[in-house]
């Protein structure tokens, strides 16, 4: 922004860092507003200068979306709204801004015994707001559910320049729509999330993590849903490829309990044929790792957990890593370096995997790709309603425009 | 409402109904009709213009494309077990009954998922996969007569949602009818679709965003064991007290609810399971999951209640014990009945941690109104239920009543809570509504619901109080299920 536009608007908090790249492009302003007001007044200041904004917490998911649609855009970033607002353990709710990191969270959490069950890479750099816009979660969803399931209540500032509140801080709520659902994988398209409320969970007695190696992707899912055929559900799980792909659980509960779970999980694995392994045993650190640095383009697929199997053997050939949390019908997979052209011809190849059900996302792409694939996946029927929901929460259209399913 | 142009006449709106779903699925003779002219909250009544029993989503289409072509009301209607008015058709109107809905399409249990059609009743789920070792999970105490729409509706709770959360937890799709007609699938069997959380948002939505067909549903596996555990306590305060100390201790119940002494008499007069009529209060706290370990739980938390002065702690030695609490739990508020010619029940949500304070002032309020009021209800979520007991005939004591309810629901926003966790808002709470929201965020609601609802012609007058103001800034009483 220019230097005159800082002395209309001293006070705004407006800096020209670059730090925020997407999709190669740096960002014209960078927006730290550190209250409620001053994020107002950073819509304010990018409404008036012709701005697109687009949210950004600790950048873990930034590459995840289509293609900005904006002449100029601000990175709204969230670092200095930070801080937990309200605690209270013996309701197990926490109400807290959207910059506050999820280690920093659960670090006051863990105080009091408890702790969300929510995972996502860099967990100190991570933060709730970008959690809950992403409505992403990975290793516990199929136990704990996604940070939708734990979402009691938001306030929003929206481009009208005014803030909106959904639901509330209490567990049960049903006075009026709720609101904040929307707000849960909105990928910054709808608003900006100033405070969110989340439900916790109290911390068990013993956490303990198992491990065990399977011949391959198919065998390590068949192992992990006869678990849940048998309703022996451990809280997490995580299959990984490699030679031997590793099933690691999360067993959780008091130690009585988790005596008895890790005895029951072991004798039923080991009669599949899965090999008890010391790898990732013990105390594994359940935080999704990192897309790395280098790598070219990166899936995640939502299916049935009973065709994970099949899927993950097929999309194996196209990845340097895969991982799936069977239960829960994840498969995420991390493609293999190579050329422009290998790049493409891989997601193609990848996007046109026949589905019965569910979902493929791409939660990294190079940005030649992105202009001929959508990130998010093909329409749905319910595609003018998402847009009427955009138009009617961001009628300006200032929200990350074009990131969202579509292009909205 | 859009003006009829030219009006039909009725008989021509029943027989163009008729040719859609067959004539003994319409009904417009007053008789047949007077069963639909409220829900269970039958304070307020309207008389619908017909009532249509369609089998099909593709009737429902063609049946909503006909009120729209008409400018008629449409009020999407399950078992009307609701309990604020979200099915009367207070603007009458054609009331679509779901009742003919009522097959399960689909049982996945390898992927845990089910499909059904939006009539089914609540309990035919879990009872369709109990021999798989299933079940549907969260259970309204109307859920024998429930529909699993009705459910999506008012994103209804019970008992066992304290542990597995309520019905928008265990939606992950819906087929639906929209206002104009068209039927769309939002969400399916596979959770977490990318974009905006449409199922969430039309969970609790009540009837107010189209008609909900077919809804698939998570399904849970059933505990191994229970303990089911009775706790006898000589005062309210200690009893509430010891909800809040076992819910801050970690422990999370599969169940915790509490039933007060005037209610625990009804009980026992109605139904004789030996319950201690000169206790206080009692609780009913149910542990659930793995064998191993659960009976450290149970004297964990048998030992809450001994340090909160539990007279006594029993634990339910059998499972015919357990449905036997049970069935006290979920028929309490019917034995109520025994105790005035009238109840009206509140639905008020609090941080659980105030239990004891909030409980004391509504026991204020009650004396500083000279009425009676009974509490049986989700005591670990914080979900009151205040049951007021009066005479109806008596307007002295009809105008107190109201007054009593209005102090409850502000002592509930004041404290941080909400005006209603589980009955909705319907056409009883509307006034309500500005006690918690900004104009801004009803505006917001307003407008999101024209996305869907653009003529304003599907259950017209629920929720949301209109831009002249509230429908009628009075508390009504209603009677009482819980």
């Amino acid at each position: 922004m220019s230097s005159s536009e800082q002395a209309v608007r001293p006070e705004m908090p407006v800096s020209t860092d670059v730090e925020f790249m997407l999709d190669g492009r740096s960002p014209d302003a960078v927006l730290e507003p550190a209250s409620e007001q001053e994020a107002l007044e950073s819509l304010a200041w990018a409404t008036r200068n012709g701005h697109a904004v687009v949210p950004v917490g600790g950048a873990t998911h930034w590459q995840f979306g289509n293609l900005l649609r904006a002449e100029k855009w601000a990175a709204l970033c969230t670092c200095k709204l930070a801080g937990i607002v309200d605690y209270s353990a013996e309701d197990m709710v926490v109400t807290a801004r959207p910059g506050t990191t999820l280690a920093e969270l659960q670090a006051v959490l863990a105080q009091q015994r408890q702790f969300l069950p929510l995972t996502s890479p860099l967990p100190q750099v991570a933060t709730i707001g970008g959690i809950v816009a992403t409505n992403r979660q990975g290793r516990l969803r199929a136990a704990f559910g996604a940070p939708r399931d734990r979402l009691l209540g938001a306030r929003i500032a929206t481009s009208s320049g005014k803030v909106i509140r959904g639901g509330g801080r209490v567990v049960k709520n049903v006075a009026g729509y709720d609101l904040c659902k929307l707000f849960a994988g909105s990928q910054g398209t709808l608003g900006l999330l100033t405070e969110i409320t989340l439900k916790t969970n109290p911390m068990p007695e013993e956490q303990r993590s198992i491990s065990f190696l399977a011949t391959s992707l198919a065998h390590g899912c068949a192992g992990a849903l006869r678990l849940q055929h048998d309703q022996l559900d451990p809280a997490g799980s995580i299959l990984r490829s490699g030679d031997k792909p590793v099933l690691s659980l999360l067993l959780l509960g008091s130690k009585t309990s988790v005596d008895w779970q890790e005895k029951r999980i072991a004798e039923t694995l080991t009669g599949l044929g899965l090999v008890r392994s010391e790898t990732g045993s013990g105390h594994e650190d359940w935080s999704e790792p990192p897309l790395p640095a280098i790598a070219p383009a990166a899936f995640r697929l939502q299916a049935r957990p009973t065709e994970c199997g099949a899927l993950s053997e097929c999309l194996l050939r196209h990845c340097g890593t895969l991982s799936v949390v069977p239960a829960a019908g994840i498969v995420e997979g991390v493609l293999a370096e190579g050329s422009d052209e290998d790049v493409l011809h891989a997601v193609q190849e990848i996007a046109s995997t026949p589905l019965s059900g569910g979902y493929l996302t791409w939660q990294k792409l190079p940005a030649s790709v992105k202009h001929q694939i959508d990130s998010m996946g093909p329409k749905r029927d319910d595609f003018e309603l998402l847009r009427g929901v955009k138009h009617t929460m961001d009628p300006a259209g200032m929200f990350s425009p074009g990131r969202g399913l579509g292009g909205i | 409402m859009t003006a009829l142009s030219p009006a039909p006449t009725a008989t021509e709106l029943f027989s163009q109904l008729a040719e859609i779903v067959g004539s003994d699925a319409v009904l417009h003779d007053s008789a047949e009709q007077r069963v639909y002219d409220c829900d269970a909250y039958t304070v307020e009544r309207a008389d619908p213009t017909c009532v249509v029993l369609p089998q099909t989503t593709e009737q429902v289409a063609e049946i909503v494309r006909l009120c729209n072509k008409l400018g008629v009301p449409f009020i999407p209607r399950g078992a009307g077990t609701g309990l604020a008015g979200g099915t009367t058709p207070v603007q009458g109107g054609v009331v679509v009954s779901t009742m003919r809905l009522n097959q399960i399409l689909k049982i996945d249990a390898d992927n845990r998922r089910m499909t059904a059609q939006a009539g089914c009743v609540n309990v035919n789920l879990s009872k369709a996969v109990r021999g798989m070792g299933l079940h549907y999970a969260p259970d309204p105490s109307s859920q024998g007569a429930c529909t699993v729409g009705g459910n999506v509706a008012n994103n209804s709770g019970g008992p066992h949602t304290l542990k597995y959360g309520v019905t928008t937890n265990h939606i992950t799709g819906v087929r639906m009818v929209l206002p104009n007609g068209e039927i769309v699938q939002i969400g399916g069997d596979v959770a977490d679709a990318p974009g905006y959380d449409l199922v969430g948002f039309i969970v609790g939505s009540e009837g107010t965003l189209g008609i909900v067909t077919e809804v698939t549903v998570r399904l849970t596996p059933l505990p191994q064991t229970y303990r089911t555990l009775l706790a006898v306590f000589e005062t309210v305060d200690d009893c509430t007290q010891t909800v809040s100390d076992i819910i801050a201790s970690g422990t999370i119940p599969g169940a915790l609810e509490m039933i007060d002494q005037l209610i625990l008499q009804a009980i026992e007069d109605a139904f004789h399971f030996g319950f201690p009529t000169d206790a206080k209060a009692v609780l009913i706290i149910e542990l659930d999951g793995f064998e191993a370990g659960i009976d450290e739980d149970a004297e964990r938390v048998r030992g809450i209640c001994g340090k909160n002065n539990a007279r006594e702690v029993r634990l339910a030695a059998t499972d015919a014990d357990r449905a036997r609490l049970w069935m006290a739990r979920k028929k309490g508020i019917g034995a109520a009945g025994r105790l005035a010619p009238s109840i009206v029940t509140q639905d008020g949500v609090i941080p659980r941690s105030k239990l004891p304070q909030v409980l004391r002032e509504v026991q204020k309020i009650a004396d500083d109104h000279g009425i009676r009021i009974c509490n049986i209800f989700h005591a670990g979520d914080g979900n009151l239920h205040p049951c007021v007991l009066f005479d109806e005939r008596d307007p002295d004591e009809l105008k107190r009543v109201i007054e009593a309810g209005d102090a409850i629901l502000k002592l509930c926003v004041d404290v941080g809570g909400s005006i209603t966790g589980e009955h909705g808002i319907g056409i009883e709470k509307i006034s309500s509504m500005s006690l918690l929201f900004s104009a801004d965020d009803l505006e917001c609601m307003k407008s999101l619901r024209e996305v869907f609802n653009t003529n304003s012609l599907c259950n017209p007058g629920k929720m949301l109080p209109t831009s002249h103001g509230c429908i009628e800034a009075k508390w009504r009483p209603r009677p009482a299920y819980v």
